[in-house]
């Protein structure tokens, strides 16, 4: 019994030892989803929520600058490189809400069809 | 007159015709071990074989093959002085020089084969090596082609984030709530000198003759030059053949000097008849004294 117990410490400690380091769209990834989490946070005050987005805007964009420099990722035909890379308008939010000359949040939100015209436009149903 | 022993000619013929059968002496060779990174597919085409010759002229087989030449060199001067000088003796001096001169190409097939044989060497190890290199060039483009759609789309992200650079600075500047970040100062600085050094690249004019080639042309230029290394062996088995003839033509002339010291030894009548003393009348004498 003991002996199984010193087992799996070992194991334990050995595993814990080696370093995860992600990738840079990987660090991206997870900005994002923070940041977007923000945007739709109903409990943060309009003030809090500039401020928030604002400093996630500049993480975002060295993020983003990143990724964009990154040679690891040039030519790297996994799933997550290829899907990120084909949706430039939600990958790179900061970047491209820049492009089209709009707040990061009403982008975001035109992107996954949340606009006022497209509110507008559904329908309550059962 | 000194009487020349026979027994030496004859063992010295039987020598030169021995070495002139065999094909070639040369078996320990020093080897060459093309000692280059995958990298130098990324080299334009027109510097493959440079590099490759480059990295054969460190080799010890390479050395060899220049100790070869010197030797060669010698001795063919050797042999041609020998030559010139045969004219002017005669008889047992004659032969004697007409020995050293069989002596002489001997050693000059001998070398010409070890020669030929470090040459085929290197060319063999030249022709596997590019053969290998093409193998990981048709693969390289192969991937290439995979990930064509993915390159195409980093670039395009690429672009359209450098193009909104400018407008990003901006509002990050208005909706500035501390100092600009570290990365970004730096980012800022290293693209443009990145711009710049890219700018000075293009402009070179040394840039137009060593851009690098895709995998097709390099494909194309590995391909040629597997041909020519191939070209090169065929010439080789050709100059083979021609040292076998000589080689031939080395151990007839051999076997004519042994048959004009035999002549010279017994003054000019060749070799006594052997007596048979397998019959009792052939040992009569023995019984008469």
């Amino acid at each position: 019994m003991k002996q199984k117990l010193f087992f799996i410490l070992t194991a334990t400690m050995f595993l814990s030892g080696q370093a995860v380091q992600a990738g840079s769209l990987e660090n991206l990834e997870r900005e994002r989803a923070l940041t977007v989490m923000e945007m739709i946070d109903g409990e943060l005050t309009a003030e809090d929520r500039w401020e928030k987005q604002a400093a996630a805007k500049r993480r975002l964009a060295d993020l983003e600058r990143i990724v964009l420099n990154d040679k690891k990722l040039q030519g790297k035909a996994s799933q997550l490189v290829q899907r990120s890379f084909q949706s430039f308008e939600l990958t790179f939010l900061a970047h491209a809400s820049a492009e089209k000359q709009r707040s990061m949040q009403s982008h975001w939100m035109s992107e996954v069809g949340l606009s006022t015209d497209e509110l507008m436009s559904t329908r309550v149903s059962r | 007159m000194k009487k020349i022993n026979p027994a030496i000619y004859v063992a010295v013929t039987l020598g030169v015709i021995g070495v002139c059968m065999q094909p070639s002496l040369a078996s320990t060779f020093s080897e060459w071990k093309p000692n280059l990174s995958e990298k130098i597919l990324l080299l334009p085409p027109q510097h493959l074989e440079q590099a490759i010759d480059n990295d054969f002229s460190k080799s010890l087989l390479a050395q060899d093959l220049s100790d070869i030449d010197l030797q060669l060199g010698n001795q063919v001067s050797h042999i041609q002085s020998l030559q010139d000088a045969e004219t002017q003796y005669s008889g047992e001096e004659n032969i004697e020089i007409r020995h050293q001169i069989l002596e002489g190409k001997k050693s000059y097939v001998e070398l010409m084969g070890t020669q030929l044989d470090l040459k085929r060497e290197r060319l063999t190890t030249k022709l596997n090596y590019l053969k290998r290199l093409m193998n990981k060039a048709k693969r390289k483009g192969a991937r290439l082609e995979e990930t064509s759609e993915l390159r195409a789309l980093q670039e395009n992200a690429t672009q359209r984030a450098n193009a909104a650079e400018n407008t990003l600075r901006d509002d990050l500047f208005e909706t500035s709530l501390g100092e600009e970040s570290k990365f970004s100062q730096h980012y800022t600085k290293n693209k443009q000198a990145i711009a710049q050094l890219r700018s000075l690249i293009e402009n070179h004019p040394m840039n137009s003759q060593l851009t690098s080639a895709g995998a097709d042309s390099t494909v194309g230029h590995l391909n040629n030059l597997i041909l020519s290394a191939e070209a090169e062996l065929a010439v080789i088995d050709m100059e083979s053949e021609i040292l076998g003839y000589m080689a031939r033509l080395l151990a007839l002339d051999a076997m004519a000097l042994a048959e004009d010291v035999a002549i010279e030894s017994y003054g000019g009548d060749g070799l006594p008849e052997p007596i048979n003393f397998t019959e009792p009348a052939e040992g009569l004498q023995l019984f008469l004294n």
